[in-house]
This record gives C-alpha cells, sequence and structure tokens, in this order.
C-alpha cells in the first residue's frame, strides 16, 4: 500500500499512480492542460504544478509518481502563484479572441484563466502573429491559438496511429503542421479536434455556427459501420417550431422536420474509454454527417407509373403498399414474394421486417450479412460454439498476435482498424494477409499483398499443424480433421519465411483473428475460410468478424435469414416455430426460403414477382449491378425504402422515405455483439413519432384516381412532411395486412421482442442504452445445423468427389497476371457516406493505381487513361458514358497490384458543389464464392487502353 | 578533393549507402538526422522530396521529419537561390558580440547590399541574408561558434575565421565575390587560430596535444592506460573513478564513478555511452580543444569508459559547428580500430565496443542530456521527463552514460596516476585538471589549470586584463561576478557561494567599455532562439524578458519594469520542465542583483550610459511575425 497525503488528505493505493490521478482519487482537482488521459503524460504546460514536501521545487503532478509517505499541497500560495504565473506566460501570445472563437465556453485555457488566472496580463509588446489557415477544406488551424501542448500530435502518433501532425520550428516559433503545412491531407479522423483544448484545431464544418452554451448534446451511436462508436451529436438549439437563435440570426419556423440545422457537430470524448471506440471517431463518424442534408434524400413517398413519379400520402401509399402485396400473394402465392434488408436497419426494424415477411407468408427474406458476414458467424460458430465471434472490440489492443485477413480493417471499420494499430504500438505482431494500405505502417509482416492470399493461407496452415503436431499435440477433434483433409495439404511445402512467422506466432498465448467478407468474395474463398478456421483452432484465437454496416449481427439476431426466426433459433424446428406463431398470431410456413443470391436467380427465373428492399441498395451494394439492375426490371413491384433516392429506388414501383439513423432512435448491435441503444437525435426536433392518421393532414398533394394524379413527384424536398422510421412503416403495413401490430413505441415492441425471441428475454431499452453485450442475458443456443456439410455438398463435382487442394482456382496465378483491388477508401464507398458533401471533400479523385515496375510491365505512363471493364457488368459506365481513368503511379503499391476505384463521383471544383451520379455502375466488390449451389458469382475486372 | 567541401564529404554516405548507416544505430528513426545532412548538402537546402525521402527510408511519417527538421537550425528549407557557393555563419553572441561582432555585421549588411531572407524570418530561428547574385554566397547569423577566445569569428563553409575586424572581413568577402577566394590558403586550421596553455609543469590533459596519429599518442605514453584498465573488473575501474572525485566537466557536476555505477547495475542491454561533444554553452570552446587536437585521448577514455559500464556502443554526438574536428576523430577512431583497440574483442579481452560520430544539427539544448539522447534518436532534440534517467532508460530505452568530453578525457589520467594522486590536484569538492576557456583577456585561450585556482590568478595567467568590470565565470549560463569576485576560487563550492556556477567553465570577461543590458538582451535573444518550446514559462518567458531587455536598451522602459524583470525571472525559475528555463532567468537575476544601477541609469537616461550604438542585427522579437 502507498500512503499519500494531499491537501492534508490521506489516501491509500494500491499501484503506483502519477500524483495528479492520486489527487483525483482524493477528490483533489489539479487544473491540467497538456494531460489527457490515454496520452503519454508531456509535462510542458507546467499548469499542475504542485508543491512535495522535501522537494526543493514543485513538481508537475502528471508526470511525478507518488511515493511511500509523500505529502503533496496543491494549495499554497506559491502554487497559486505559480499557477497564475504559467497562465500569464500562455496569455502572452494567445490572442484574447474568445468573442470570435467556436471554442469560446468550452475552452480549457479560458476555464483555467477564470479560475486561477491573472485579472490583467502586463505584456506590453505585440503578440505574435499568425494567420488563421483556412486551406483544408475540414480543419481549421489557427496557430495563433495554440498552447503547444502537443495533444492533437500525440493523439494523431499514440491513438490513431497517424503521425500526420508534428511541432515544427522550436522555441516562440514552433506551430502544429500537418505535413503540408496547409492541407492536412491525412485520415481525417477529427480526433485532434478533440484533443485541441483550446480553438486552435476546429472544425470548419460548423465554423462560426454555434456557441458551445447554445448547442443540445445527446449521446448517440454513429451508424457508419458495424463498430458502433459511442458518439455526441450535438445541435444548434432549436426545435420543431420553436425558434433557432445563433451568433444573433433568428431563423423563427424555418427548421423542417426532414432538413434538420446545419450546426450538427460530432464530438468524441477522448477521455471517455467506455467501449467500443474510447472517445475516437473516424473521418465518417466525425465529418459526414451531412449527409442527412443531401439533396438526394429522399422526402416523399411515391409511386412510379412507367417512367413518371407520382407524390402519395403516406397513409395511402401505406394502404396501397399492402394491397398490392397481398394482390402478389393471392396471384402468385407467399413464396413469390421476397424481402432483402440491410445493416442499416435497426433491430426494431429487422423484427417487424421479419414479421410482416412472415405474416405475409414468405421466407425469402434474406440480408446484406449473406455477402460474407453470416457464413463466417455460421462457421466458426459450428467450430467453436454459439458466440464464439462475440469478442470486446477493446479487447483486441491487448492482443500478442493479430492476424488480419480478407480486407483492411481500417476501410471496413475505421475505429477497429485504429485498435490494432494501438495494439501493434503496443507491442503486438501483425500479420496482414491480403491487401491492407491502412495497416501499412502498423504490421510486422505482410503477405499476400499482391500475391495469392489462398496459397499464403494454406501453407501457413500447414506449417502450424506440423508445429503443433510435433510441439504439443495433432488436432484430436473430428471436425478439424475434417477440415484438414478436405484442404489436402499434402502437396503444400510452406516457405521458409512462412515457417518463420508460423513459429513465432505459435509461441504466443493472445492470439486475435480479423476477419473480413473479402475473404468469401473470392474463388476458393471457402477453402481459405477453412484454413482459418483449423489455424484458430490450433492457436486456440480469438475471432472478431468485420461487419461492414451497423446492424448486420442484429439483422441475425433478429431472424432475417430463409431459415431462422428471432432469436437465432432455426425455422424448420416446429416448437420454435409455434412459440413464434402463438406470440405473432398467424402460422408460419415451415420451409426455409431463398437467400439473397437465390432471391436474385429467382427474380431472373420470373419466381419472385414482388420484392420489398429496406435500407439496402442491391443495385450499388451487391457485385454486378448491371445484372441486379436488369433482373429488378422483371419484378412486377419493387418496394424500396430508403432515406435517399438510392440506384435500387431508380427502379422502385413504390419509394418510401425513412429517416437515416441521426434522426432516429432504434438498437444496433454492433461486431462485438453488443446491443446499444441510441436517441440520436430528440424525437420531438425531427418530429415525433405519430401515428399516420396525424400526418394525413400534412401532405399536400392531391391524390384523383388511383395512381395517375397527382403531381409527378422530384425526389427533392418539399417542406413540412413527417418521414417516418422503418419500424414505424412496417407497423403500419402490417396492420393494413392484418398482422397484429399494436405498438406505439419502441419500448412496447421491445416488450414483444423479448417474448418472441429467447436470445433477448427480459431487456429493456432503458438498459441498452449503456449496452448489453452476447449473450444479451437470454438463452444464446443456436442452431448451427451442419453448415459445413451444406457447403461441402457444394464443392463436390458431378461425380461426387470432392474436388479439392491444389485444384481450387484463384484470380490471380492463372488467366490473370495482375491482382486487382477495389479501393475502398470508406469515404464514398458506401451507400450513405457518398452523400456526405464533406466527404466528398476529402476523397481523391479517382486513379487506377500502381506501382512504376507494373506500370512499365503494361506499358502505361503516370496520367495515362485507362478504361475498367467488369466480367459481369462489361465496360465500367457513369452515366452511361465509358469511363477511363488515368493511371497514378503510386510506389507504396507492391509490384503486381492494381487498385481501381471503388467509386466514380462527379466533382464540380469551381463551385465545390459535388453532384454524385446515381448513374454509377463501377461499384463492384471483388465478386462472392459461396453462391446458390455452389455456383461463385466471381466478378473479375480487366484494365484496358 | 573539392575546394571548399574538403570537410564535407568524409563522414557521411549517400543515402543509398544508408544500409550502412543503419548499423550503426539501435533504431532506425536515428537515420533521419545523418540523412537530412546529406540532402541537405547536395543542394545547400532541403525540399519537400528530401523529407519525403528520408520518410520512405526510416519509415517515420513525413510530417515528422519535417517536425525534427526545422527543430534544428542548420538544416535549411527554404531554397537560397539554388546551392550557395559559400554558406558564411558570422556568430552574435556575446563573446564576439563584445569584441565587435555587432559592428561587422551592421557593416557587412550594408557594404554588399544584403537582403534579409523574408521567408526565413517568420519561421526559423538564425537570420539569413542574401548576396544580390543568391548563388556567390549567404550569410548567415548564428549563435556561439565555439571560437570565443579568437571573436569576432565566421565559418566560411564550415572553415572558421577568427579575430575579425572590417579590415580582414572585407578581404575574405572581396575574394569570394570576385572568385579568387581560397579557403585552404586564407584560413588558417581553425585549431591552430586557438591558443591552448597545458598545465605547468606537467600536463595531464592536454600532454599529448596535436598527438593526432596513434604512434605519437603512444610514444607520449597512449593507451597505456587502457592496458592497466584491462587488467581491472569493470567495478574496480567504477570504484576508482568514484575514489578520485572526479565530477562531470558538462556542467552540472555529477559524480561520474556514481553515473557509471547505476548504468552498470542496470540489467538491460545493451547499454550506450555517449560523448557529449553538444558544446554549446556560449563561452565555451574547451571540448573543441579535445577532439581536434588530443582525439585519441577521447577514444581512450570511451573505452575504458565503455568497459567499466558494459556499453557495447560509443557516439559522440558531436555539434554542427566543429565539422574540421570530423576527420581527425574518424581517423583516430579507424586507426584505434586497426590497432585493435576498437571492433571486437579488444585486445584480445573478449571486450567488444565500438564509436560512431553523430553530428547535431544547430541546438543549443542538445547539449542537455535527455534532448541530447531524443535527438541522437532522431527525434526533434527536447528534453525527457526523468525519471527514468538516461543511465537506466537512455537510448532506445537502455542504459545510457552521457559525459563530457573532458569528463572522458580525464579517465585515462585516472588510470594513469591513480585515485589518489588525482585526488590530490585542486579543489578537495571537485579535484583533477580543468579546461577554462577565457575570453576578454589579453591571452585569450584554453587553459588547463587545477581546479580551485582563483579567478584572478587564471585572469593573471591569461596576460590579464584591463578594467575589469565584470566576469561570467562559467560560461554565459552562469551568473555573472563583479571585480569584487575575483578573489573566488573556481571550484564548485567557491561559485556557489557567489551565488554563481563552475558551468563549463567558461571565463568571459568584461570590461567597464561593455553594456550590461546589452550583454543581457543578447544572451537573451540567446535563449529565446534555443529554447526548445516543449514548456510554458521558458518558451513564453525568454522571449517576454528579451522584450523588456530591448526596451530598456532602447530607452522606452520605465522603473517598474526592473521590478517586472525579477518578477518573470522568479516565474521562469524552478517551473521549466529543464535548466534551460532556469539559467535564463538566472542571467538576468544575477544581473541585476550586480548591475542594478546600470540598468536604471539605462531607463533614466534613455539610452546607453556607455554610449553603445544600437545595431540592427539585433531585430526585436515580434517583428518576426509581422
Amino acid at each position: 500500500m502507498i500512503k499519500v497525503t494531499i491537501n492534508d488528505r490521506t489516501i491509500f493505493l494500491s499501484e503506483p499512480l502519477t500524483v495528479l490521478e492520486a489527487a483525483k482519487r482524493a477528490g483533489i482537482t489539479i487544473p491540467t492542460l497538456c494531460f489527457l488521459e490515454g496520452l503519454t503524460p508531456w509535462g510542458g504546460c507546467r499548469l499542475c504544478l504542485v508543491q512535495i514536501e522535501r522537494m526543493p521545487r514543485l513538481q508537475t503532478a502528471c508526470t511525478t509518481m507518488v511515493a511511500d509517505g509523500m505529502v503533496v499541497r496543491t494549495d499554497t500560495e506559491e502554487v497559486i502563484k505559480a499557477r497564475r504565473a504559467i497562465l500569464e506566460f500562455l496569455l502572452i501570445n494567445h490572442p484574447l479572441e474568445c468573442p470570435v472563437c467556436d471554442k469560446a465556453g468550452e475552452c480549457e485555457l479560458q476555464d483555467a484563466v477564470l479560475l486561477y488566472g491573472p485579472s490583467q496580463g502586463r505584456f506590453k509588446e505585440r503578440k505574435r502573429k499568425l494567420p488563421e489557415v483556412l486551406d483544408d477544406p475540414l480543419i481549421v488551424r489557427n496557430m495563433k491559438r495554440c498552447i503547444l501542448c502537443t495533444r492533437c500530435i500525440r493523439t494523431c502518433q499514440e491513438l490513431q496511429g497517424a503521425d500526420a501532425l508534428s511541432v515544427v520550428h522550436r522555441g516562440d516559433r514552433s506551430v502544429i503542421e500537418p505535413f503540408s503545412g496547409k492541407v492536412f491531407n491525412c485520415e481525417y479522423c477529427g480526433n485532434c479536434l478533440s484533443a485541441c483544448p483550446v480553438g486552435a484545431l476546429v472544425s470548419r464544418l460548423s465554423l462560426h455556427e454555434y456557441r458551445a452554451w447554445l448547442v443540445e448534446s445527446q449521446k448517440g451511436i454513429c451508424g457508419f459501420c458495424g463498430v458502433g462508436c459511442r458518439i455526441l451529436i450535438q445541435r444548434r438549439g432549436s426545435s420543431i417550431g420553436g425558434e433557432v437563435t445563433v451568433g444573433g440570426r433568428t431563423g423563427g419556423n424555418a427548421v423542417s422536420p426532414c432538413v434538420p440545422p446545419t450546426v450538427v457537430r460530432f464530438w468524441s470524448n477522448l477521455e471517455d474509454t467506455s467501449e467500443p471506440n474510447r472517445g475516437l471517431t473516424c473521418m465518417m463518424g466525425r465529418f459526414g454527417y451531412d449527409f442527412v442534408n443531401h439533396s438526394n434524400r429522399l422526402k416523399l413517398p411515391f409511386v412510379r407509373i412507367g417512367n413518371e413519379r407520382y407524390t402519395r400520402q403516406i397513409d395511402d401509399l401505406l394502404t396501397q403498399t399492402a394491397s398490392h402485396l397481398l394482390e402478389i400473394k393471392d396471384k402468385y402465392g407467399p413464396g413469390s414474394i421476397a424481402a432483402i434488408a440491410g445493416g442499416r436497419l435497426t433491430n426494431e426494424d429487422a423484427y417487424l421486417f421479419g414479421k410482416l415477411i412472415r405474416g405475409l407468408g414468405s421466407n425469402n427474406i434474406d440480408s446484406s450479412a449473406r455477402t460474407g458476414y453470416i457464413q463466417m458467424e455460421l462457421f466458426f460458430e459450428e467450430l467453436f460454439g454459439p458466440g464464439v465471434t462475440a469478442n470486446r472490440i477493446q479487447g483486441i489492443v491487448n492482443s500478442e498476435v493479430i492476424v488480419v485477413a480478407g480486407g483492411d480493417p481500417y476501410q471496413v471499420a475505421p475505429v477497429f482498424g485504429v485498435h490494432i494499430r494501438r495494439a501493434y504500438l503496443k507491442g503486438a505482431k501483425v500479420l496482414t494477409i491480403g491487401y491492407c494500405p491502412n495497416l501499412r505502417r502498423h504490421r510486422t509482416w505482410s503477405m499476400g499483398e499482391a500475391e495469392d492470399e489462398s496459397l499464403v493461407l494454406r501453407e501457413l496452415t500447414r506449417a502450424l499443424i506440423e508445429i503443433k503436431s510435433t510441439v504439443t499435440s495433432p488436432p484430436k477433434e473430428e471436425k478439424i480433421k475434417r477440415l484438414i483433409d478436405i484442404l489436402n495439404l499434402n502437396d503444400i511445402e510452406p516457405s521458409e519465411r512462412i515457417k518463420e512467422i508460423a513459429r513465432e506466432i505459435s509461441q504466443k498465448d493472445l492470439i486475435s483473428f480479423v476477419l473480413g467478407r473479402e475473404i468469401l468474395q473470392r474463388e476458393g474463398g471457402l477453402y481459405d475460410l477453412i484454413s482459418l478456421g483449423i489455424m484458430a483452432y490450433l492457436l486456440d484465437a480469438r475471432i472478431f468478424l468485420l461487419q461492414n454496416s451497423p446492424n448486420e449481427q442484429g439483422l441475425i439476431d433478429m431472424g432475417l435469414s430463409p431459415d431462422m426466426l428471432p432469436g437465432g433459433r432455426s425455422l424448420t424446428v416446429s416448437a420454435w416455430r409455434s412459440h413464434l406463431e402463438d406470440i405473432w398470431g398467424f402460422s408460419i410456413t415451415p420451409s426455409p426460403g431463398k437467400t439473397l443470391y437465390e432471391i436474385i436467380e429467382g427474380i431472373e427465373k420470373g419466381e419472385i414477382k414482388a420484392l420489398y428492399v429496406a435500407g439496402f441498395d442491391p443495385v450499388n451494394e451487391l457485385p454486378g449491378g448491371g445484372r441486379i439492375r436488369n433482373a429488378l426490371r422483371n419484378l412486377e413491384l419493387l418496394i424500396v425504402q430508403d432515406a435517399f433516392f438510392t440506384n435500387t429506388m431508380e427502379l422502385a414501383h413504390i419509394g418510401i422515405p425513412v429517416r437515416p439513423w441521426p434522426e432516429r432512435k432504434g438498437s444496433y448491435t454492433n461486431m462485438e455483439r453488443r446491443i446499444q441503444f441510441f436517441r440520436n437525435q430528440r424525437s420531438e426536433v425531427i418530429g415525433r413519432e405519430v401515428g399516420v392518421s396525424e400526418i394525413a393532414g400534412l401532405s399536400g398533394e392531391v391524390t384523383v384516381g388511383g395512381l395517375t394524379g397527382g403531381n409527378e413527384c422530384s425526389p427533392l424536398c418539399t417542406p413540412e412532411v413527417t418521414v417516418l422510421s422503418d419500424w414505424e412503416v412496417f407497423r403500419e403495413i402490417g396492420k393494413r395486412i392484418g398482422i397484429n401490430m399494436p405498438y406505439t413505441s419502441i419500448d412496447e415492441l421491445w416488450k414483444e421482442i423479448c417474448t418472441a425471441s429467447s436470445l433477448h428475454r427480459g431487456l429493456s431499452p432503458s438498459e441498452l442504452i449503456e449496452g448489453v453485450l452476447w449473450p444479451y442475458r437470454g438463452e444464446p443456443l443456436r442452431k448451427t445445423e451442419a453448415v459445413i456439410d451444406e457447403w461441402i455438398k457444394g464443392l463436390t463435382t458431378p461425380s461426387g468427389e470432392v474436388t479439392v487442394g491444389g485444384e481450387v482456382t484463384v484470380p490471380v496465378d492463372s488467366a490473370y497476371s495482375y491482382k486487382i483491388v477495389v479501393e475502398k477508401d470508406s469515404l464514398l464507398s458506401a451507400t450513405i457516406s457518398r452523400y456526405s458533401k464533406a466527404l466528398s471533400l476529402i476523397s481523391g479523385r479517382p486513379f487506377v493505381k500502381m506501382a512504376l515496375k507494373t506500370a512499365e510491365t503494361l506499358g502505361v505512363r503516370d496520367g495515362q487513361k485507362v478504361k475498367i471493364r467488369s466480367s459481369f457488368g462489361g465496360e465500367v459506365t457513369v452515366s452511361g458514358d465509358d469511363v477511363s481513368l488515368p493511371v497514378k503511379i503510386e510506389d507504396s503499391l507492391p509490384e503486381g497490384l492494381i487498385e481501381i476505384p471503388g467509386f466514380i463521383g462527379e466533382t464540380d471544383s469551381i463551385g465545390g458543389e459535388v453532384t454524385v451520379s446515381s448513374e454509377v455502375t463501377v461499384w463492384v466488390l471483388t465478386g462472392f464464392s459461396i453462391g446458390p449451389a455452389g455456383a461463385p458469382l466471381m466478378d473479375r475486372f480487366e484494365i484496358s487502353l | 578533393m573539392k575546394k571548399g567541401a574538403e570537410w564535407r564529404d568524409t563522414n557521411f554516405l549517400t543515402p543509398e549507402d544508408y544500409t550502412s548507416l543503419i548499423n550503426r544505430y539501435p533504431l532506425r528513426s536515428s537515420l533521419i538526422m545523418p540523412l537530412l545532412h546529406i540532402l541537405k548538402e547536395r543542394r545547400g537546402y532541403l525540399t519537400e522530396e528530401d523529407l519525403r525521402k528520408v520518410s520512405e527510408i526510416t519509415g517515420e511519417s513525413p510530417a515528422l521529419i519535417k517536425g525534427v527538421g526545422t527543430f534544428y537550425s542548420f538544416y535549411n528549407f527554404i531554397p537560397q537561390g539554388g546551392k550557395v557557393r559559400y554558406f558564411i555563419q558570422i556568430c552574435r553572441n556575446v563573446a564576439c558580440m563584445v569584441a565587435g561582432a555587432d559592428r561587422l555585421i551592421d557593416h557587412l549588411i550594408k557594404r554588399y547590399e544584403l537582403i534579409p531572407a523574408e521567408e526565413l524570418k517568420k519561421t526559423s530561428g538564425p537570420e539569413i541574408f542574401h548576396y544580390k547574385d543568391p548563388s556567390i554566397f549567404s550569410l548567415m547569423i548564428t549563435e556561439c561558434l565555439g571560437a570565443c577566445g579568437i571573436g569576432p569569428a565566421m565559418l566560411v563553409n564550415g572553415r572558421l575565421f577568427g579575430r575579425l575586424d572590417i579590415e580582414k572581413i572585407e578581404e575574405i568577402m572581396d575574394s569570394i565575390i570576385n572568385g579568387s577566394f581560397d579557403d585552404m590558403k586564407n584560413g588558417q586550421s581553425t585549431l591552430s587560430q586557438i591558443d591552448v596553455f597545458p598545465m605547468e609543469p606537467e600536463s595531464l590533459l592536454l600532454k599529448t596535444l596535436d598527438c593526432i596519429d596513434i604512434d605519437s599518442y603512444r610514444e607520449k605514453g597512449g593507451y597505456t592506460a587502457l592496458k592497466k584498465a584491462f587488467q581491472l573488473k569493470p567495478e574496480e575501474i567504477i570504484d576508482l573513478v568514484k575514489a578520485s572525485g572526479l565530477r562531470g566537466r558538462g556542467g552540472a557536476g555529477f559524480p561520474t564513478g556514481m553515473k557509471w555505477a547505476f548504468a552498470r547495475q542496470d540489467p538491460k542491454r545493451p547499454k550506450y555511452l555517449i560523448a557529449n561533444a553538444d558544446e554549446g554553452e556560449p563561452g565555451t570552446y574547451k571540448d573543441r580543444i579535445i577532439l581536434g587536437r588530443n582525439p585519441h585521448q577521447l577514444v581512450e577514455g570511451m573505452i575504458i569508459s565503455a568497459y567499466a559500464i558494459g556499453a557495447e556502443v560509443g557516439y559522440i554526438y558531436l555539434r554542427y559547428e566543429y565539422p574540421e574536428v570530423i576527420p581527425v576523430l574518424e581517423e583516430a577512431i579507424r586507426s584505434a580500430r586497426s590497432e585493435g583497440y576498437l571492433g571486437e574483442n579488444i585486445l584480445g579481452t573478449g571486450f567488444n565496443f565500438d564509436i560512431f560520430i553523430h553530428r547535431g544539427a544547430g541546438a543549443y539544448i542538445c547539449g542537455e542530456e535527455t534532448a541530447l539522447i531524443e535527438s541522437l534518436e532522431g527525434k526533434r532534440g527536447q528534453p525527457r521527463i526523468r525519471p527514468p534517467f538516461p543511465v537506466n532508460s537512455g537510448l532506445s530505452g537502455r542504459p545510457t552514460v552521457v559525459n563530457n568530453v573532458e569528463t572522458i578525457a580525464n579517465i585515462p589520467v585516472i588510470l594513469n596516476i591513480g585515485a589518489t594522486s588525482y585526488q590530490g590536484i585542486g579543489s578537495k569538492d571537485a579535484p583533477g585538471p580543468k579546461l577554462f576557456s577565457i575570453s576578454g583577456v589579453r591571452r585569450p585561450g584554453v587553459y588547463e589549470v587545477p581546479t580551485g585556482i582563483t579567478l584572478r590568478e587564471l585572469i593573471q595567467l591569461a596576460g590579464g586584463a584591463d578594467d575589469i568590470k565584470a566576469v561570467i565565470p562559467g560560461g554565459l549560463s552562469t551568473p555573472v561576478l563583479t571585480a569584487a569576485d575575483l578573489d573566488c576560487p573556481l571550484d564548485f563550492s567557491g561559485l556557489a557561494s557567489k551565488k554563481s556556477m563552475l558551468g563549463t567553465g567558461a571565463v568571459m570577461v568584461f570590461s567597464s567599455s561593455h553594456c550590461m543590458v546589452r550583454i543581457a538582451m543578447r544572451a537573451m535573444s540567446f535563449y529565446r532562439d534555443e529554447s526548445c518550446g516543449k514548456c510554458t514559462p521558458c518558451r513564453e518567458g525568454t522571449g517576454w524578458l528579451e522584450n523588456i531587455l530591448k526596451r530598456i536598451e532602447d530607452g522606452r522602459a520605465g522603473e517598474d519594469d526592473l521590478e517586472l524583470l525579477e518578477e518573470i525571472c522568479g516565474n521562469i525559475s524552478g517551473k521549466t520542465f529543464c535548466a534551460l528555463g532556469d539559467a535564463a532567468a538566472c542571467v538576468v537575476t544575477g544581473m541585476l542583483r550586480h548591475f542594478k544601477d546600470e540598468f536604471k541609469e539605462h531607463i533614466r537616461l534613455g539610452r546607453c550610459p556607455i554610449g553603445e550604438e544600437t545595431t540592427t542585427v539585433t531585430s526585436p522579437p515580434g517583428e518576426k511575425y509581422d
């Protein structure tokens, strides 16, 4: 025990702490500026000077460790004088422009001066003048305000791992700069903005737009990816019908329910160590929020007849939707109806969507999780048991070894990628398999960047089997033995390097696998998954699955799968069916429905007549957009429900606008399987959750004579319309179909979910606000019925023999000499973030990137334009025109690898306005390997001159 | 060999050869400074491209490289009209200033119509002036060049010219402009310009002065100490050094044996030894003599030190301003290696040790040991939080001993004469021979004397001085003394009793014709320029002090400014991260302690009572940012 006395208060500590931390425990506040929880102490500002007995000089509390018997005083005259002196020094060159500084009111320097500082400074000469730097589109750098605490730099280095900032020059000439001195050109996580105690780094998006004391703050959950970051959403004070007053401007009642005011700041708190993001954000979470104001927001419900779209009153439209669905059901049977959900739906949405579709008698419901996430989860659960992928996100930081495969974690789930970097900085060994540009500076080994990833995986598996067989014991489990047989590794001879890596990995204890869905999006992907399964078994690894959208896990848990019911219960087990039937009040079709791919095929074959798509943009998000587009044209009824006028919505017969996540309530289940409830904005701000009858009066459109009347609808906004949340839409349609959906609030809905799903038993929305981890206090039983057996069937040849091992073809080695990867710079590749103007400002122009040697072999030069051809969609086009993209030589790329853009936007550089083409067909993932009946849906790209 | 560049290409390699450099360091980032040196020397300045190149090689981010590059004074980032043929650095620090440097610089600027490099004024420390044809020469006004005995001094492409006056400097400049400049002919060897006076009757530290080649060093008994050392156990050497009473000669006076013992006891390996040759304390040029004219004594001392602490790699952190010693040191290290004193299995003992030179790039703070280690790790030279101390966690987190060059040069002496005899030399409180660099006297130079000699004796030894008003006893950072203090013995306790310090043993003598306000102001602009910027009181306080001193100098001050000065000094002192801020503050408090009346007179008259003119080169702070 360490005994410390601070200001006569004695405390006992079991571990050595700094004086600052000890004082905090004793309830004594010591002022700080350069100190920030979680960063290495700096000791530069000197504000935390304290007096310690037997030490001649004052000591900085943030850097001095307590010793047993230490007596500290933080309140002596000398200490107080020193604090005042430090603050007087700081104010020498700090401009007192608080009236125009965005940080005023939440500025730590301001607070410190108020509490401890002199009322007047004695510096008479001119302060240093440095101009505000407005070169960067998102971050304003105002170095005359900077107090050189270096919190931004340490955040960038130690937390983000980006090293994009540095102090340049020295002494009182020091300024903090990105490399260029102008544009940041960094990852734009914006965490430096959170770190800055003064107004030296502020967001340009809200520059001079607010006063700290006028913003409303709301804790929320970010909906951009599967990490589920906790964020603070701040908005300028306003409410519907209220007055908006910002900086003297009065806005009256101008705020419409679907156009929130422009000042919405996402503000993370670096000191908040609560999981999963520890106060960190990524560029999307930080700056991408302005998508809510994009002109492509769908504001009014519409029906399309021929090429014309007509607006409808929402209640009319919902009635019409219900009757059309019933019509199709009557005409073609319930199996002709299908539904696809996207990971942007909340748990509540997903539950009701499933209930609605099953209420129509169809089990043809699947989700975007089918693009890889669900198969991987089922595979590992079958091998290792339910919940095996539910590992806490923060836990990755403690890993000794991290193996990354199937995608760049930073691109898929940026903050999780940052945690991997933090683990590396803490000493973890990181092995990346495949193209992983964002871990370039944070990995120990890199393999299979431009080469065959499958081969790397099999060699590594082979090497590990050999080590484990000799060092410990060969795998005993029958399942694993079978997998090893399937892989047929006999002809595989691992390289020396791989053997070395395998040896080093196998000596460590805490091993984590980080797996992305791209594993299953290439030929032979299933074998790669099997390799990873064997390795995970041999190494006793923790498995983290990268979740692309915020709620794919929630969709699975809520039973949005053709063979699964809420709670992960198998549809084919009658007991579970009847449990639900009792609650739902209708009978559930006992045979499993079609998967995502089977649904697409079913549409192509004409078996499926009606498709209901919610929170998903198949044309954009599935490979072969052209093929999907053609398929969807076959439908008699396409209902698309989204916040934006998406590519898929263009084909819709019925378009239903809903609120995007920043404007609504609900819960997401993130990749660590934590349910987090959010009220991202106060409901009264955007519009109350009202019943449809209340809405009826709001729409001014007149509809006469069914489908023919009304005005042509532009998807652009007309004000004064209340938009529903997804679950409310499902409820209203459900009611009209005759399904019992009596809920008036999410709380009531949760009551039913907790009864229907034994996984969610006993949960309430209030406890979900803090987040509840798997198994959510329910019963984590899950049927994993021989998933692997089914897949293996898919791998058999017509003769019934299993063809495995050396016969797996991989796209790189045979017909194609180069490996083409689709860049997912995560800015504009996703359906929502592409609608952010802020993000479009920092995303680079599209290029076809390659190393110099690759270009020389191909015979292209820097700047030369080349065409991209997709094996599905033909040539890549934007708005029907061929796209030629310029080549860019980047030596950081490995030889033999070509990176093509995942998204091609059109930027009008003159006005700074961005128009995002809705016609882009380039968006294609790399493909799928687990298609229906084992037929791979695989997209390949060619590059032509 | 290229004319005027002979010192440049001897030591460093091309970036392509960096692989041979990398084996010298435990950290890849340590390559940053050597690479920046190489790239800078190619063109005379650095570009963003260069920074990217270094980033690629070292794996550190470009922003970080930029932060490192801009920290030091001598990496130029602004093209001065392409590569200049002659880069001239002229010293303006106190010793040169009182010898007339300000007037000389003023004259140069007017006579040759030099144009200030405006773009640099805004950002970097030293002031640079271009000639109208910038490809011919640029002039940088810089801080102490370590030639205080021969001030005013300047470097032309690294070659030192001392004792300058208007006639001499015009001759050099004219020959540069008309193309007839031949630095080999015109410039004497830097080192021979500095007078050195070994101890009488028998020298200990400088017995082997000018024994540049290893044979002549051995003829005078060189490397015998090493052989004696190898007959002892490392712990025995440490005990010997402890018994000798040797205290560090770099300023702080920490007992050397104790420092070694701490490092030896730490079980972590490998361990490092660093010879601190960043002799930046204005007024000091003693180590330069050891480095350039007695290199083997340093090398021998380093080998023994390393053997004692168990270090396998040693570095000489050499200040940028001493380029001429590089070939000398390189040759000494090379020949020691070829004779088996360095490298693997030294003299069959199984002990391995090698020495590398790491060049600084102009930063006073890098003389502070933790800042020096940061710099050696390729970072901005900012001091580290202590504890942990370098003896436990230094270079790359390993036990590291940083000793001053002179301290290490004492080691062979101790081995040769024994601890008892050594302890008998000079003061009890810090025994041994001590080198003093003296300026402002009739015979300035480096003097080897026993510690404890009085100031008066030392000045007399150096030919005496007229009309002594003030003496700075131990380098600019030690508080000033007056003529009344001349009988103070030059050791730690003697000077402490006068509220000053032994420091680096750099004695600067000022006569009544020198303005103390001016000296204080000049000193303060030095500290302001050299403050690393890490901590608030030093970063902001030194500039504020300079402002007020400038105000007094210019006659714009009031009586209350003296109180303010004292209060600011009190607010800096004891509250800074390292000793630089303390030094800056105690210079002013020392001045005010003894010369307050002169300050008051300055304020009352609104001008210098002694009649020193204000010069243009001391640009008032603050204007840099307009």
